[in-house]
């Protein structure tokens, strides 16, 4: 499977498509936490989603994909300052995976063979300014979730061990699946994810056979499949990178942050990294639409995503989340 | 329908043919209820040596299935050895003890088969009938299933060479025939699309084996059944009347198509055919089973895992000791190496040739890991008389407090309900609060109190968690007043001996336990009861959900 599903042909899953490009327009927003049922796709929009994102640039052979020679940490012998572009990598942390596959560790090759201390990066180094994939999510191992979160939180890879002393950049994305049937996620990680969004097998006949057919069609012939949707592609990826530009000059008036912080005071959820998401994933959405100023339309449609997982859970109230949080912005805007 | 009352024998043979043609499209088979002669037949299949099959065991660590440096080699032949990852062989791979298999390995072998690099996977699984799937993951990515409880003389083979055949042709499949397919999923409670796509392929492989250049509605038929019938999960709503409004939703789509009605028809009758032809493979146990499994109580998030080879491979560190890696096991490098640094220049005079630091097995340190198994609270909740709905209210309120505590604790929580004649598994071991209130919300009250039943089916489940590895601790809540005993007759004295002959068994298996004494005054039967099986014992009248939780939470750090 060499070349990805087109990330364009992927029918409805809407909010899903949505949640992710606006990840891609500001990094700030944080990471995605997906949750669906088995078979709902989950996995193959995050595949897309790697082949459509724009490429970066990097200096050649540094291990963390540093952007300039003054990046590449001290513990790298690099000499050459040349740089390349490289597809944005999106790394995917496979369940069950040591701690030190993770982090890096001490090469054991090196070790062995040469007697020698050499550090091995381990995927935190390669996700650096990408993206970092776990599928399943809520059957990672709890020791796994806490290294990650302080990484996540940090922006830094700290390895103490085994006599090493290595430390590195490490921003990523976090890109979570999972199925809320196999087991439930702890508050911490669920309010390290910017955005959450669940997904559903489509349900209307015609949208489930266009699924399939399309899908046949990729299974026949992928590249000649992936190749007609590459200009859908391309014009997807040109209007990630417009909106990258325009992000910095979208305004946000007074009335608006005004609302964003009733609706978070509202629905009681816990700090002030709910105002800031939805604030920055607004703003993300307006520069993707073109607009200089975020108006409520934004508000309303990005809410349910940005709040939905922040909210404290009453394990005796019944209404979902998403429910939730859009009674309370009507109540608010209206 | 004279093909769909094939045996299971002869699907399988079909099954192993449609993955021979297609290695990569259907994932592969799982055998239910395999037994010694179907494994060792299934084995020898693949025995002749022309196409080869890689067995895999439950117990394989994800470095046996991905590869890695094979430590040991390494160190005695001074170069790099590497070890290669057995998931990256050719040809087949059989999964024997497929019940035991671990979430992990299926989440590594799961990606393989999403990415289309491991061959067909045979998943021989010997569970018991009325557990649940213990691989639920990968079993749906695997398309077929076959049921062997029935298949005595195993001489199945598949009618073609087991070798991989480039699979270009493939006859087509009208519109009609897909619609049918798609309508027909739904109505069995399929939601995922990856077995319609699978069905799909199937009836095409079908038909092109048999040198049609369209798929016939037989094959299609047949292909359902493989594909579907052991995934449906709903047969309450088969009824023509449900599935209006999709049709509704096709007439408008398709106003541009003339022969519109004669195309609805042709839709409706392939949907129908395929549907009994469904129906009709499903034996009458199996439908019952399916009615538990639409409420969601057997699907569990249990990972079939136990080895206690695990507790040697993660948890909290603990100092490592001296000794040979067997394959499970991590070596502790640094202190390896300290146990070989002082012998260096002894060494290095011996071998002078050798370059680097010369390390011997007896240098090798074993990392050590303490493992606080994971728990299972097995709440038992006396549901009977009219005077309970409160109780019941305050204790389903108190397995979802416990449940939304148990992400820290990595406690798995599980419900038996007692009313009536007998007891009922409400809720299987599950972490899920989504599910837990999923079958919660649909548990009444009323009737008799066959505590000793509900005492009964805990104990099973008990024995079962034990067996995954897990440390079940039963919670009953209830206020003693026994009155049906096992059998499920009236009768007090007999309901509580009953009760205390299985308190006893408890006892000896030493299940931990804390009865919570739900009546307004202190029974001294109960308190007996608790006291037969070393359990503690609370007397608790009218506590809330929020007291409850608290108190037994308090107790089972005890318990």
């Amino acid at each position: 499977m060499n070349t990805p599903f087109p990330f364009t042909a992927i029918v409805g899953q809407d909010n899903m498509k949505l949640a992710l490009v606006l990840t891609a327009i500001d990094p700030k927003i944080g990471g995605v936490l997906v949750f669906g049922d088995r078979g709902t796709g989950k996995s193959t929009a995050i595949r897309a989603f790697a082949d459509l994102l724009p490429p970066i640039r990097v200096v050649t052979g540094c291990p963390i994909n540093s952007e300039t020679h003054a990046d590449v940490p001290s513990w790298v012998d690099t000499t050459t300052k040349k740089t390349e572009k490289i597809n944005t990598p999106v790394v995917d942390l496979p369940l069950g995976i040591s701690s030190d596959r993770i982090t890096g560790a001490l090469d054991i090759e090196f070790a062995l063979v040469e007697g020698i201390k050499r550090f091995q990066t381990g995927l935190l180094a390669k996700a650096n300014r990408g993206y970092l994939y776990i599928d399943e999510v809520n059957l990672l191992e709890d020791h796994l979730v806490d290294l990650l979160l302080d990484v996540a939180q940090s922006g830094e890879n700290v390895v103490e061990r085994e006599g090493l002393s290595i430390r590195h950049a490490s921003r990523f994305i976090l890109i979570g699946s999972g199925n809320p049937e196999e087991g439930e996620l702890r508050p911490q990680l669920l309010d390290r994810f910017g955005l959450s969004v669940e997904v559903l097998t489509p349900d209307t006949v015609n949208e489930r056979i266009e699924v399939i057919k399309r899908r046949d069609d990729y299974d026949k012939h992928p590249e000649e499949y992936a190749a007609t949707w590459d200009k859908e592609n391309r014009k997807l990826r040109n209007k990630i990178q417009k909106a990258r530009k325009s992000l910095g000059s979208i305004t946000v008036d007074s009335k608006i942050l005004e609302h964003c912080a009733q609706i978070c005071i509202d629905l009681g959820s816990d700090g002030l990294r709910g105002e800031l998401t939805l604030v920055r994933t607004a703003r993300a959405l307006a520069a993707f639409n073109g607009k200089e100023r975020v108006d409520v339309g934004h508000i309303k449609t990005i809410a349910p995503m940005a709040l939905s997982h922040r909210l404290r859970r009453d394990p005796l109230d019944d209404a979902g989340s998403g429910t939730r949080v859009e009674r309370s912005v009507q109540k608010i805007i209206g | 329908m004279p093909e769909v009352n094939m045996d299971s024998a002869k699907l399988a043979e079909i099954a192993l043919s449609l993955c021979s043609f297609a290695p990569h499209d259907f994932g592969g088979i799982v055998f239910k209820n395999a037994s010694e002669t179907h494994t060792s037949h299934i084995r020898n299949l693949f025995k002749s040596g022309e196409i080869d099959a890689t067995v895999l065991q439950p117990f394989y660590t994800l470095k046996d299935l991905t590869g890695g440096i094979d430590a040991i080699s390494t160190m005695s032949s001074g170069k790099l050895v590497k070890q290669p990852g057995l998931l990256e062989k050719l040809g087949w791979f059989i999964q024997v003890m497929g019940e035991r298999l671990p979430l992990e390995n299926q989440a590594v072998m799961c990606k393989r088969i999403d990415e289309k690099k491991i061959g067909p996977v045979l998943i021989l699984d010997e569970s018991q009938q009325d557990e649940p799937n213990a691989f639920p993951k990968i079993s749906d990515r695997l398309a077929f299933q076959v049921d062997l409880i029935n298949v005595r003389y195993c001489d199945f083979k598949p009618e073609k060479p087991l070798t991989p055949d480039s699979n270009t042709f493939r006859a087509k499949l009208t519109k009609d025939q897909q619609k049918a397919l798609v309508i027909s999923a739904i109505k069995l409670g399929i939601h995922s699309i990856r077995p319609v796509l699978m069905a799909q392929k199937a009836a095409q492989i079908l038909s092109s084996i048999n040198g049609r250049e369209e798929v016939s509605n037989g094959d299609l038929e047949l292909a359902s059944v493989m594909v579907l019938a052991h995934r449906a999960v709903i047969l309450e709503s088969i009824e023509p009347d449900q599935t209006d409004d999709n049709i509704q939703e096709n007439k408008t789509s398709e106003k541009d198509e003339g022969d519109e009605l004669t195309k609805e028809d042709q839709t409706r009758f392939l949907q129908d055919m395929i549907i009994e032809a469904v129906k009709a493979k499903l034996p009458d146990d199996l439908i019952n089973q399916l009615k538990v499994t639409s409420k969601g109580v057997s699907r569990s998030s249990k990972t079939g895992s136990g080895y206690k080879i695990k507790a040697k491979v993660r948890g909290r560190p603990r100092p490592s000791i001296n000794g040979r890696p067997n394959g499970q096991e991590r070596i502790e490098i640094l202190s390896t190496l300290r146990n070989a640094a002082p012998w260096q220049k002894m060494r290095k005079a011996q071998k002078p040739d050798r370059e680097g630091i010369i390390i011997l097995p007896g240098d090798l340190e074993i990392q050590q890991f303490d493992d606080r198994s994971e728990r299972v609270i097995i709440f038992v909740v006396d549901a009977s008389g009219s005077a309970a709905v409160a109780r019941l209210a305050e204790a389903k309120g108190a397995v979802e407090l416990m449940l939304a505590n148990a992400y820290s604790k990595r406690d798995f929580v599980a419900l038996i309900g007692f009313r009536g004649q007998v007891a009922e598994i409400l809720l299987e071991p599950t972490r899920s609060l989504v599910q837990a209130k999923k079958n919660l919300s649909s548990f009444a009250a009323g009737g008799g109190t066959p505590l000793a039943s509900g005492l009964e089916k805990a104990l099973k489940m008990a024995e079962r968690s034990r067996q995954n590895g897990k440390t079940p601790v039963m919670a009953v809540l209830t206020d003693g007043k026994a009155n049906i005993d096992l059998d499920g007759n009236p009768g007090r004295d007999k309901a509580i001996d009953d009760a205390q002959k299985i308190t006893s068994i408890a006892r000896d298996l030493k299940i931990s336990a804390v009865f919570i004494d739900v009546g307004r005054q202190s029974n001294p039967k109960l308190l007996d009861l608790a006291h037969k099986m070393d359990a503690e014992y609370i007397n608790l009248p009218r506590a809330n959900a929020k007291d409850l939780s608290q108190s037994l939470r308090t107790s089972l750090e005890k318990a």
